[in-house]
């Protein structure tokens, strides 16, 4: 399975991507937990693009990839950007105090902690950020509500 | 999709997906309440930073009154969410099921 689909640079745009997920994993098998690192990886991403990168000129383009019962590996493309590598965003605290916590900051720190890889490529001909990571099948991992 | 609604036990029933799209809405509901507040979340099946970051501001808000946010019937992948952030430390998620 591989599919395509370019979406809108608007926080609407969230339940869009959750359809076309639907549609393409329908036969695939993920499981809950996967499927939820799945959503919550991409939709930090995209949104993170929408907040750093309001200017992008084109819509971004998510890809699916992945056999059934095997991971899958997704990919966002977003170009007419800036350099902006997410994966070298610096971990968030995740011991403050309640006091301490503001929002924000934990986005990408929970993707890093969440997906099995990820990888991010600056193509400065098309101003293109490519950032691709992949959900592994919930066996291949030992997660089990560790703290992070 | 997000709905929130007041049961007639007094908790706040939460289901669907709390993402950034639903955020502000989630926000303006639970900004109108007081006190100890019972989330049930046995609904809730997906929940982002976005979704988080209501919640603490809420729980932030709540405790400067002396009240605070009590969750209840996560779903286990819901509930990694707020173990990995450390959420499960400064709101109170009960026991896994």
């Amino acid at each position: 399975m591989i599919e395509t689909r370019a979406f809108e640079r608007r926080l609407e745009a969230l339940a869009e991507i959750v359809a076309f997920c639907d549609e393409a994993l329908g036969g695939h098998g993920l499981a809950a937990a996967d499927r939820m690192t799945l959503d919550f990886a991409i939709e930090e991403l995209f949104t993170n693009m929408l907040k750093y990168s309001p200017a992008g000129i084109e819509p971004v383009r998510i890809t699916l990839e992945g056999a059934p019962g095997d991971g899958v590996a997704v990919t966002l493309v977003d170009r007419g950007v800036e350099r902006f590598d997410v994966t070298a965003a610096p971990d968030a605290d995740t011991a403050l105090s309640l006091e301490r916590r503001q929002p924000g900051g934990l986005g990408l720190h929970l993707v890093r902690r969440l997906v099995g890889e990820w990888s991010y490529e600056y193509r400065a001909a098309a101003r293109e950020s490519r950032i691709r990571f992949r959900v592994p099948r919930r066996s291949e991992t030992a997660r089990g509500g560790q703290r992070c | 999709m997000l709905t929130l609604e007041s049961g007639a036990d007094g908790a706040v029933r939460v289901a669907g997906r709390l993402d950034a799209a639903q955020a502000a809405a989630a926000q303006a509901f639970l900004d109108r309440l007081s006190g100890e507040v019972a989330l049930d979340c046995r609904g809730l099946d997906y929940i982002s930073s976005a979704g988080l970051g209501v919640l603490l501001k809420t729980q932030k808000r709540l405790m400067g009154s002396a009240g605070r946010l009590r969750l209840r019937g996560l779903s286990p992948h819901v509930r990694d969410i707020f173990v990995y952030s450390g959420f499960d430390q400064i709101i109170d998620i009960g026991a896994a099921e």
